[in-house]
Protein backbone atom coordinates (compact mmCIF):
# COMPACT_ATOMS: atom_id res chain seq x y z
CA UNK A 1 0.00 0.00 0.00
CA UNK A 2 2.37 2.27 1.01
CA UNK A 3 4.29 1.59 -2.25
CA UNK A 4 1.45 2.70 -4.39
CA UNK A 5 1.01 5.66 -2.88
CA UNK A 6 4.56 6.31 -3.81
CA UNK A 7 4.05 5.88 -7.08
CA UNK A 8 0.35 7.70 -7.20
CA UNK A 9 2.54 10.68 -5.76
CA UNK A 10 5.47 10.59 -8.05
CA UNK A 11 3.03 10.44 -11.09
CA UNK A 12 0.62 13.65 -9.83
CA UNK A 13 4.41 15.53 -9.04
CA UNK A 14 5.64 14.49 -12.84
CA UNK A 15 2.13 15.16 -14.35
CA UNK A 16 1.34 18.60 -12.54
CA UNK A 17 5.27 19.17 -12.48
CA UNK A 18 5.23 19.15 -16.48
CA UNK A 19 1.82 20.83 -17.56
CA UNK A 20 3.25 23.94 -15.07
CA UNK A 21 6.66 23.89 -16.43
CA UNK A 22 5.39 23.76 -20.26
CA UNK A 23 2.80 26.28 -19.21
CA UNK A 24 5.25 28.68 -17.69
CA UNK A 25 7.02 28.46 -20.98
CA UNK A 26 4.11 29.28 -23.34
CA UNK A 27 2.67 31.76 -20.60
CA UNK A 28 5.45 33.59 -19.12
CA UNK A 29 6.65 35.07 -22.44
CA UNK A 30 3.81 36.08 -23.83
CA UNK A 31 2.13 37.07 -20.74
CA UNK A 32 5.22 39.54 -20.51
CA UNK A 33 4.35 40.78 -24.46
CA UNK A 34 1.19 41.25 -23.66
CA UNK A 35 1.67 43.22 -20.52
CA UNK A 36 4.11 45.59 -22.15
CA UNK A 37 2.29 46.43 -24.90
CA UNK A 38 -0.60 48.57 -25.34
CA UNK A 39 -2.63 48.72 -28.94
CA UNK A 40 -6.10 48.26 -29.21
CA UNK A 41 -6.47 44.91 -30.61
CA UNK A 42 -3.90 43.70 -28.00
CA UNK A 43 -6.14 44.56 -25.31
CA UNK A 44 -9.20 42.51 -26.68
CA UNK A 45 -7.15 39.23 -26.96
CA UNK A 46 -5.80 40.38 -23.65
CA UNK A 47 -9.59 40.01 -22.68
CA UNK A 48 -10.12 37.23 -23.94
CA UNK A 49 -7.18 35.50 -22.06
CA UNK A 50 -8.01 36.70 -18.80
CA UNK A 51 -11.72 35.25 -19.27
CA UNK A 52 -10.23 31.89 -19.69
CA UNK A 53 -8.48 32.12 -16.34
CA UNK A 54 -11.73 31.22 -15.13
CA UNK A 55 -11.79 28.27 -17.43
CA UNK A 56 -13.57 25.21 -15.71
CA UNK A 57 -10.83 22.51 -15.36
CA UNK A 58 -13.97 19.71 -16.22
CA UNK A 59 -14.74 21.63 -19.28
CA UNK A 60 -11.12 21.51 -20.15
CA UNK A 61 -11.06 17.93 -19.66
CA UNK A 62 -14.57 17.58 -21.75
CA UNK A 63 -12.33 19.48 -24.59
CA UNK A 64 -9.69 17.88 -24.32
CA UNK A 65 -10.97 14.32 -24.24
CA UNK A 66 -13.28 15.48 -27.61
CA UNK A 67 -9.61 16.21 -29.83
CA UNK A 68 -7.32 13.35 -27.96
CA UNK A 69 -9.89 10.75 -28.80
CA UNK A 70 -9.35 8.62 -31.85
CA UNK A 71 -12.04 9.88 -33.92
CA UNK A 72 -10.81 13.60 -32.98
CA UNK A 73 -8.59 16.18 -34.40
CA UNK A 74 -5.53 14.84 -32.57
CA UNK A 75 -6.46 11.20 -32.01
CA UNK A 76 -3.93 9.12 -34.30
CA UNK A 77 -1.16 10.71 -31.86
CA UNK A 78 -2.77 8.01 -29.27
CA UNK A 79 -2.56 10.34 -26.31
CA UNK A 80 -5.55 9.72 -24.77
CA UNK A 81 -5.54 7.77 -21.59
CA UNK A 82 -1.61 8.67 -20.78
CA UNK A 83 0.12 10.49 -18.98
CA UNK A 84 1.23 13.08 -21.36
CA UNK A 85 -2.49 13.53 -22.31
CA UNK A 86 -3.32 14.75 -18.77
CA UNK A 87 -0.35 16.62 -19.28
CA UNK A 88 -2.01 18.34 -22.63
CA UNK A 89 -5.47 18.95 -20.10
CA UNK A 90 -3.76 20.67 -17.38
CA UNK A 91 -1.16 23.02 -19.99
CA UNK A 92 -4.74 24.19 -20.97
CA UNK A 93 -6.03 24.77 -17.30
CA UNK A 94 -2.56 26.26 -16.20
CA UNK A 95 -1.38 28.37 -19.03
CA UNK A 96 -4.46 30.87 -18.44
CA UNK A 97 -3.74 31.29 -15.18
CA UNK A 98 -0.03 31.98 -15.20
CA UNK A 99 -0.69 33.88 -18.45
CA UNK A 100 -3.51 36.26 -16.93
CA UNK A 101 -1.60 36.77 -13.25
CA UNK A 102 1.89 37.60 -15.45
CA UNK A 103 -0.24 40.46 -17.38
CA UNK A 104 -1.38 42.19 -14.63
CA UNK A 105 2.12 41.98 -12.81
CA UNK A 106 3.85 43.27 -16.34
CA UNK A 107 1.67 46.07 -16.76
CA UNK A 108 1.24 46.99 -12.92
CA UNK A 109 5.08 46.97 -13.04
CA UNK A 110 5.69 48.89 -16.04
CA UNK A 111 2.94 51.78 -15.12
CA UNK A 112 5.16 52.03 -11.92
CA UNK A 113 8.21 52.41 -13.13
CA UNK A 114 8.29 53.66 -16.84
CA UNK A 115 8.07 57.81 -16.00
CA UNK A 116 10.84 57.26 -13.46
CA UNK A 117 12.81 54.87 -16.17
CA UNK A 118 12.79 57.26 -19.18
CA UNK A 119 13.19 60.48 -16.78
CA UNK A 120 16.26 58.77 -16.25
CA UNK A 121 16.93 58.02 -19.42
CA UNK A 122 16.56 54.18 -20.39
CA UNK A 123 15.62 53.54 -23.97
CA UNK A 124 12.39 50.63 -24.87
CA UNK A 125 14.74 47.73 -24.15
CA UNK A 126 16.02 49.27 -21.02
CA UNK A 127 12.69 49.55 -19.83
CA UNK A 128 11.33 46.64 -20.62
CA UNK A 129 14.58 44.27 -19.08
CA UNK A 130 13.95 46.20 -15.79
CA UNK A 131 10.25 45.34 -15.34
CA UNK A 132 10.88 41.72 -15.72
CA UNK A 133 13.60 42.23 -13.20
CA UNK A 134 10.99 44.18 -10.85
CA UNK A 135 8.32 41.45 -11.68
CA UNK A 136 9.83 38.47 -11.00
CA UNK A 137 8.34 37.88 -7.73
CA UNK A 138 5.22 38.16 -8.94
CA UNK A 139 5.34 35.59 -12.10
CA UNK A 140 7.02 33.12 -9.46
CA UNK A 141 3.77 33.51 -7.87
CA UNK A 142 1.81 33.19 -10.83
CA UNK A 143 3.59 30.05 -10.96
CA UNK A 144 3.50 28.52 -8.25
CA UNK A 145 -0.39 29.47 -8.42
CA UNK A 146 -0.52 27.57 -11.43
CA UNK A 147 1.09 24.72 -10.08
CA UNK A 148 -1.01 24.61 -7.03
CA UNK A 149 -4.01 24.56 -9.34
CA UNK A 150 -2.71 21.76 -11.44
CA UNK A 151 -1.63 19.35 -8.45
CA UNK A 152 -5.54 19.28 -6.37
CA UNK A 153 -7.70 19.12 -10.38
CA UNK A 154 -9.30 15.82 -10.54
CA UNK A 155 -11.93 16.59 -13.25
CA UNK A 156 -9.97 16.91 -16.48
CA UNK A 157 -7.00 14.18 -15.28
CA UNK A 158 -9.99 11.79 -14.48
CA UNK A 159 -11.88 12.25 -17.94
CA UNK A 160 -8.61 12.45 -20.03
CA UNK A 161 -6.21 9.65 -17.66
CA UNK A 162 -9.04 7.27 -17.06
CA UNK A 163 -7.75 6.46 -14.12
CA UNK A 164 -5.46 3.49 -15.04
CA UNK A 165 -4.62 1.89 -12.06
CA UNK A 166 -0.81 2.05 -11.55
CA UNK A 167 -0.79 4.28 -15.26
CA UNK A 168 -2.87 7.72 -15.10
CA UNK A 169 -3.63 7.33 -11.31
CA UNK A 170 -3.12 10.43 -9.29
CA UNK A 171 -3.94 11.67 -6.21
CA UNK A 172 -6.84 12.95 -6.77
CA UNK A 173 -8.62 10.78 -9.33
CA UNK A 174 -7.61 8.05 -6.53
CA UNK A 175 -9.09 9.67 -3.66
CA UNK A 176 -11.90 9.72 -5.28
CA UNK A 177 -12.42 5.91 -6.70
CA UNK A 178 -11.29 5.05 -2.83
CA UNK A 179 -14.01 6.99 -1.48
CA UNK A 180 -16.15 4.76 -4.27
CA UNK A 181 -15.21 1.79 -2.57
CA UNK A 182 -15.11 2.97 1.15
CA UNK A 183 -11.45 2.60 1.47
CA UNK A 184 -11.74 5.45 3.49
CA UNK A 185 -7.86 5.03 5.39
CA UNK A 186 -6.46 5.02 1.85
CA UNK A 187 -8.16 8.11 0.59
CA UNK A 188 -7.14 10.08 3.75
CA UNK A 189 -3.42 9.15 3.18
CA UNK A 190 -3.33 9.92 -0.47
CA UNK A 191 -5.63 13.39 1.20
CA UNK A 192 -2.72 13.82 3.30
CA UNK A 193 0.11 13.81 0.59
CA UNK A 194 -1.69 15.93 -1.53
CA UNK A 195 -2.25 18.31 1.51
CA UNK A 196 1.15 18.59 1.96
CA UNK A 197 2.11 19.14 -1.26
CA UNK A 198 -0.05 21.84 -2.32
CA UNK A 199 0.38 23.29 1.14
CA UNK A 200 4.10 23.31 1.15
CA UNK A 201 3.48 25.18 -2.49
CA UNK A 202 1.74 27.84 -1.31
CA UNK A 203 4.04 28.10 2.03
CA UNK A 204 6.90 28.84 -0.03
CA UNK A 205 4.67 31.56 -2.16
CA UNK A 206 3.81 33.62 1.25
CA UNK A 207 7.69 32.73 2.64
CA UNK A 208 8.39 34.47 -1.11
CA UNK A 209 5.96 37.21 -0.99
CA UNK A 210 6.87 38.09 2.83
CA UNK A 211 10.18 39.01 1.83
CA UNK A 212 9.56 40.74 -1.49
CA UNK A 213 6.51 42.83 -0.66
CA UNK A 214 6.87 45.84 1.24
CA UNK B 1 13.59 44.70 -30.45
CA UNK B 2 9.76 44.31 -31.02
CA UNK B 3 10.78 41.72 -33.45
CA UNK B 4 13.55 39.82 -31.84
CA UNK B 5 11.22 39.31 -28.78
CA UNK B 6 8.29 37.88 -31.15
CA UNK B 7 10.56 35.58 -32.82
CA UNK B 8 12.15 34.12 -30.12
CA UNK B 9 8.78 33.40 -28.34
CA UNK B 10 7.22 31.84 -31.63
CA UNK B 11 10.84 29.68 -31.89
CA UNK B 12 9.94 28.65 -28.29
CA UNK B 13 6.68 27.52 -28.85
CA UNK B 14 7.16 25.82 -32.44
CA UNK B 15 9.83 23.81 -30.09
CA UNK B 16 7.35 22.55 -27.47
CA UNK B 17 4.75 21.70 -29.76
CA UNK B 18 6.81 20.21 -32.21
CA UNK B 19 8.68 18.22 -29.18
CA UNK B 20 5.31 16.94 -27.52
CA UNK B 21 3.98 16.11 -31.15
CA UNK B 22 6.76 13.92 -31.84
CA UNK B 23 7.34 12.10 -28.72
CA UNK B 24 3.31 11.73 -28.55
CA UNK B 25 3.79 10.08 -32.01
CA UNK B 26 6.65 7.82 -31.21
CA UNK B 27 4.81 6.54 -28.06
CA UNK B 28 1.70 5.80 -29.76
CA UNK B 29 3.67 3.61 -32.41
CA UNK B 30 5.17 1.63 -30.18
CA UNK B 31 2.04 1.09 -27.70
CA UNK B 32 2.09 -2.28 -26.67
CA UNK B 33 -0.39 -2.72 -23.79
CA UNK B 34 -4.23 -3.72 -24.97
CA UNK B 35 -6.66 -0.76 -23.47
CA UNK B 36 -9.69 -1.80 -21.91
CA UNK B 37 -12.99 0.13 -21.12
CA UNK B 38 -14.91 -2.04 -18.73
CA UNK B 39 -17.47 -1.76 -15.76
CA UNK B 40 -16.73 -0.40 -12.25
CA UNK B 41 -18.16 -4.12 -10.98
CA UNK B 42 -15.19 -6.22 -12.48
CA UNK B 43 -12.81 -3.54 -10.31
CA UNK B 44 -14.31 -2.94 -7.13
CA UNK B 45 -14.86 -6.86 -6.91
CA UNK B 46 -10.89 -7.17 -7.46
CA UNK B 47 -11.97 -9.59 -9.84
CA UNK B 48 -9.46 -7.99 -12.46
CA UNK B 49 -6.45 -7.43 -10.00
CA UNK B 50 -7.13 -11.00 -9.73
CA UNK B 51 -7.17 -11.86 -13.53
CA UNK B 52 -4.86 -9.59 -15.46
CA UNK B 53 -1.59 -9.94 -14.00
CA UNK B 54 -2.13 -14.20 -15.05
CA UNK B 55 -3.14 -13.09 -18.27
CA UNK B 56 0.16 -11.21 -18.64
CA UNK B 57 2.30 -13.57 -17.10
CA UNK B 58 0.57 -16.50 -19.65
CA UNK B 59 0.56 -14.19 -22.50
CA UNK B 60 3.70 -11.65 -22.32
CA UNK B 61 0.58 -8.92 -23.16
CA UNK B 62 -0.30 -6.50 -20.71
CA UNK B 63 -3.55 -5.09 -20.35
CA UNK B 64 -4.48 -1.61 -19.04
CA UNK B 65 -8.03 -0.95 -18.00
CA UNK B 66 -10.48 2.26 -17.47
CA UNK B 67 -13.34 1.30 -14.94
CA UNK B 68 -16.46 3.21 -15.92
CA UNK B 69 -20.44 2.36 -16.57
CA UNK B 70 -21.33 -0.20 -19.40
CA UNK B 71 -22.33 2.65 -21.26
CA UNK B 72 -19.45 5.11 -21.02
CA UNK B 73 -17.55 1.60 -21.38
CA UNK B 74 -19.44 1.15 -24.93
CA UNK B 75 -18.77 5.05 -25.87
CA UNK B 76 -15.13 4.68 -25.45
CA UNK B 77 -15.15 1.66 -27.90
CA UNK B 78 -17.23 3.87 -30.31
CA UNK B 79 -14.82 5.88 -30.08
CA UNK B 80 -11.74 3.81 -31.07
CA UNK B 81 -10.38 4.96 -27.89
CA UNK B 82 -9.71 1.43 -26.60
CA UNK B 83 -9.48 -2.20 -28.01
CA UNK B 84 -11.60 -4.13 -26.26
CA UNK B 85 -14.66 -3.76 -23.76
CA UNK B 86 -16.19 -5.83 -21.24
CA UNK B 87 -19.12 -4.85 -20.05
CA UNK B 88 -22.62 -6.47 -18.93
CA UNK B 89 -25.90 -5.07 -20.39
CA UNK B 90 -26.76 -7.82 -23.42
CA UNK B 91 -29.32 -5.33 -24.84
CA UNK B 92 -26.42 -2.46 -25.56
CA UNK B 93 -24.10 -4.81 -26.59
CA UNK B 94 -26.08 -6.19 -29.25
CA UNK B 95 -26.69 -2.44 -30.54
CA UNK B 96 -22.84 -2.23 -30.32
CA UNK B 97 -22.65 -5.19 -32.84
CA UNK B 98 -25.03 -4.51 -34.31
CA UNK B 99 -23.56 -1.35 -35.15
CA UNK B 100 -20.16 -2.84 -36.46
CA UNK B 101 -18.29 -1.32 -33.71
CA UNK B 102 -17.48 -4.63 -31.69
CA UNK B 103 -15.84 -7.50 -33.87
CA UNK B 104 -17.07 -10.50 -31.75
CA UNK B 105 -18.57 -11.14 -28.63
CA UNK B 106 -17.59 -13.82 -26.02
CA UNK B 107 -19.73 -14.26 -23.40
CA UNK B 108 -17.81 -14.82 -19.57
CA UNK B 109 -19.66 -15.23 -16.62
CA UNK B 110 -22.20 -14.17 -14.31
CA UNK B 111 -23.72 -13.67 -11.28
CA UNK B 112 -26.65 -12.34 -9.69
CA UNK B 113 -28.60 -8.86 -9.38
CA UNK B 114 -29.89 -8.09 -5.79
CA UNK B 115 -32.31 -6.03 -4.21
CA UNK B 116 -30.79 -4.39 -1.34
CA UNK B 117 -32.27 -2.09 1.48
CA UNK B 118 -32.52 -0.66 4.98
CA UNK B 119 -33.09 -3.51 8.03
CA UNK B 120 -36.72 -1.52 8.96
CA UNK B 121 -37.50 -2.85 4.94
CA UNK B 122 -40.52 -0.34 4.62
CA UNK B 123 -41.80 -2.35 1.89
CA UNK B 124 -41.24 -5.65 3.32
CA UNK B 125 -39.43 -6.64 -0.01
CA UNK B 126 -38.18 -9.63 2.08
CA UNK B 127 -40.74 -11.58 1.71
CA UNK B 128 -41.34 -10.83 -1.97
CA UNK B 129 -42.40 -13.79 -4.53
CA UNK B 130 -40.25 -12.18 -7.60
CA UNK B 131 -38.04 -9.45 -8.07
CA UNK B 132 -41.13 -7.59 -10.36
CA UNK B 133 -42.84 -8.30 -6.81
CA UNK B 134 -40.24 -6.86 -4.91
CA UNK B 135 -40.35 -3.36 -7.35
CA UNK B 136 -43.80 -3.27 -7.01
CA UNK B 137 -44.10 -3.29 -3.39
CA UNK B 138 -41.31 -0.49 -3.09
CA UNK B 139 -43.60 1.71 -5.54
CA UNK B 140 -46.97 0.81 -3.31
CA UNK B 141 -45.20 1.73 -0.42
CA UNK B 142 -43.64 4.73 -2.14
CA UNK B 143 -45.38 7.79 -0.12
CA UNK B 144 -44.36 5.69 3.46
CA UNK B 145 -42.01 8.38 5.00
CA UNK B 146 -38.58 7.80 4.94
CA UNK B 147 -38.46 5.34 2.03
CA UNK B 148 -36.51 5.73 -1.00
CA UNK B 149 -34.75 4.10 -3.46
CA UNK B 150 -31.61 5.34 -5.27
CA UNK B 151 -30.85 4.52 -8.88
CA UNK B 152 -27.73 4.57 -10.63
CA UNK B 153 -29.57 6.42 -13.06
CA UNK B 154 -25.99 6.24 -15.24
CA UNK B 155 -26.43 4.10 -18.61
CA UNK B 156 -24.80 1.19 -17.06
CA UNK B 157 -25.06 -2.75 -17.24
CA UNK B 158 -27.20 -2.34 -14.06
CA UNK B 159 -29.29 0.65 -14.42
CA UNK B 160 -30.08 -0.91 -17.71
CA UNK B 161 -31.47 -4.03 -15.57
CA UNK B 162 -32.97 -1.57 -13.25
CA UNK B 163 -35.18 0.08 -15.74
CA UNK B 164 -36.01 -3.53 -17.64
CA UNK B 165 -37.65 -4.87 -13.78
CA UNK B 166 -39.22 -1.93 -13.70
CA UNK B 167 -40.94 -1.95 -17.35
CA UNK B 168 -41.92 -5.77 -15.80
CA UNK B 169 -43.98 -4.14 -13.74
CA UNK B 170 -45.78 -1.46 -15.83
CA UNK B 171 -44.40 1.46 -14.58
CA UNK B 172 -41.74 3.68 -16.57
CA UNK B 173 -39.25 4.24 -14.48
CA UNK B 174 -38.21 7.00 -16.38
CA UNK B 175 -40.80 9.33 -16.48
CA UNK B 176 -39.94 9.74 -12.58
CA UNK B 177 -39.19 12.99 -12.09
CA UNK B 178 -37.37 14.55 -8.62
CA UNK B 179 -40.59 16.29 -7.91
CA UNK B 180 -42.98 14.09 -8.77
CA UNK B 181 -41.43 11.23 -7.21
CA UNK B 182 -39.00 12.80 -4.77
CA UNK B 183 -38.41 8.81 -2.64
CA UNK B 184 -36.60 7.76 -6.55
CA UNK B 185 -33.25 9.63 -6.53
CA UNK B 186 -30.91 9.20 -9.36
CA UNK B 187 -27.52 9.41 -8.11
CA UNK B 188 -25.57 9.35 -11.69
CA UNK B 189 -22.80 7.58 -10.08
CA UNK B 190 -20.93 4.36 -9.92
CA UNK B 191 -22.43 1.05 -7.79
CA UNK B 192 -19.97 1.69 -5.30
CA UNK B 193 -20.66 5.22 -4.55
CA UNK B 194 -24.29 4.42 -5.16
CA UNK B 195 -24.21 1.78 -2.14
CA UNK B 196 -23.03 4.26 0.10
CA UNK B 197 -25.61 6.52 -0.32
CA UNK B 198 -28.12 3.75 -0.23
CA UNK B 199 -26.58 3.01 3.59
CA UNK B 200 -26.36 6.84 4.33
CA UNK B 201 -29.95 6.82 3.19
CA UNK B 202 -31.55 3.53 4.11
CA UNK B 203 -32.55 3.58 0.92
CA UNK B 204 -33.18 0.52 -1.31
CA UNK B 205 -31.23 -0.17 -4.21
CA UNK B 206 -30.08 -2.39 -7.02
CA UNK B 207 -26.96 -4.20 -7.10
CA UNK B 208 -24.82 -7.10 -8.32
CA UNK B 209 -23.92 -9.37 -5.55
CA UNK B 210 -20.09 -9.65 -6.34
CA UNK B 211 -19.89 -5.88 -5.39
CA UNK B 212 -22.83 -6.59 -2.80
CA UNK B 213 -20.45 -8.81 -1.10
CA UNK B 214 -16.87 -7.01 -1.92
CA UNK B 215 -18.83 -3.82 -0.21
CA UNK B 216 -20.85 -5.49 2.81
CA UNK B 217 -18.64 -4.53 5.58
CA UNK B 218 -18.54 -1.07 5.04
CA UNK B 219 -22.69 -0.84 4.56
CA UNK B 220 -23.43 -1.26 8.58
CA UNK B 221 -26.97 0.02 8.08
CA UNK B 222 -28.10 -1.92 4.42
CA UNK B 223 -29.22 -5.83 4.36
CA UNK B 224 -29.38 -8.43 1.43
CA UNK B 225 -33.34 -8.19 1.35
CA UNK B 226 -34.38 -10.25 -2.09
CA UNK B 227 -31.06 -12.29 -3.51
CA UNK B 228 -32.64 -15.60 -5.81
CA UNK B 229 -31.40 -16.97 -9.43
CA UNK B 230 -34.34 -15.33 -10.71
CA UNK B 231 -33.24 -15.85 -14.61
CA UNK B 232 -34.58 -12.16 -15.28
CA UNK B 233 -31.60 -11.23 -12.43
CA UNK B 234 -29.24 -12.66 -14.19
CA UNK B 235 -26.13 -10.74 -14.73
CA UNK B 236 -24.32 -11.76 -17.76
CA UNK B 237 -20.57 -10.24 -18.37
CA UNK B 238 -19.23 -10.29 -21.83
CA UNK B 239 -16.00 -9.51 -23.78
CA UNK B 240 -16.00 -7.52 -26.96
CA UNK B 241 -12.86 -6.71 -28.80
CA UNK B 242 -13.41 -3.47 -30.55
CA UNK B 243 -13.76 -4.01 -35.13
CA UNK B 244 -10.58 -2.41 -36.46
CA UNK B 245 -12.74 -2.40 -39.83
CA UNK B 246 -14.28 0.57 -37.61
CA UNK B 247 -11.02 1.87 -36.34
CA UNK B 248 -8.08 0.79 -37.64
CA UNK B 249 -5.73 1.70 -34.95
CA UNK B 250 -7.14 -0.78 -32.33
CA UNK B 251 -4.97 -3.48 -31.31
CA UNK B 252 -7.13 -6.37 -32.62
CA UNK B 253 -4.59 -9.40 -32.26
CA UNK B 254 -4.00 -8.49 -29.01
CA UNK B 255 -7.52 -7.98 -27.66
CA UNK B 256 -8.94 -10.78 -29.69
CA UNK B 257 -6.32 -13.20 -27.42
CA UNK B 258 -7.09 -11.58 -24.63
CA UNK B 259 -10.58 -12.46 -25.39
CA UNK B 260 -10.20 -15.65 -26.28
CA UNK B 261 -7.86 -16.11 -22.92
CA UNK B 262 -10.82 -15.27 -21.34
CA UNK B 263 -12.89 -18.15 -21.95
CA UNK B 264 -10.69 -20.67 -22.35
CA UNK B 265 -9.69 -23.27 -19.70
CA UNK B 266 -7.25 -20.97 -17.76
CA UNK B 267 -9.25 -17.89 -17.87
CA UNK B 268 -12.56 -19.56 -16.75
CA UNK B 269 -11.12 -21.91 -13.39
CA UNK B 270 -9.11 -19.03 -12.48
CA UNK B 271 -12.48 -16.85 -12.85
CA UNK B 272 -14.61 -19.43 -11.40
CA UNK B 273 -12.23 -20.23 -8.13
CA UNK B 274 -12.29 -15.91 -7.52
CA UNK B 275 -14.23 -15.51 -3.85
CA UNK B 276 -14.83 -12.32 -2.26
CA UNK B 277 -14.99 -12.60 1.53
CA UNK B 278 -15.76 -15.88 1.26
CA UNK B 279 -17.93 -15.66 -1.28
CA UNK B 280 -17.59 -17.36 -4.76
CA UNK B 281 -19.04 -14.90 -6.74
CA UNK B 282 -19.46 -15.57 -10.60
CA UNK B 283 -20.56 -18.38 -12.22
CA UNK B 284 -18.43 -19.28 -15.53
CA UNK B 285 -20.50 -19.84 -18.83
CA UNK B 286 -17.92 -18.84 -21.24
CA UNK B 287 -17.95 -19.53 -25.31
CA UNK B 288 -15.96 -18.71 -27.45
CA UNK B 289 -16.93 -16.63 -30.96
CA UNK B 290 -13.94 -15.01 -31.28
Amino acid sequence: MAGDIVQITLLSLLVSGTSTLVSTLIAVPVGTYLGLREHGGLRLLRNILFTLYGLPPVLAGLLVLLVLSRGGPLGPLGLLYTPLGMIVAQVVIVTPIILGVTMSVVAATERRIKETAFVLGADRQQLSTTVLRESAAGVLTAVMVGFGRAISEVGAVFIVGGHLEGHTQVLTTTIITDVEQANYPHAVALGVVLLVIAGAVYFLLYRLQERTLP
Amino acid sequence: MHFTFARRLLIVLVVIVVLAVSVAAVLSLFRSYVLMATTTSTRDTGLLDWLLPQFTADRGIEVRYTAVGTGQALEAGRRGDVDVVMVHAPSLEAQFMADGQGLCRNPIMYNTFVIVGSASDLAGIANATSATDAFLRIYDNRTRPGLAFESRADNSGTYTKELQLWAGTGINASAFTATSDPWYERTGQGMGSTLTIANQRDAYTLSDDGTWYAREGTLPFLRLLYSRADAVLRNQYSVIPVNPAAHPSVLVDKAVAFARWLVGERGQSLIANYTVNGHRIFTTDGAGAC
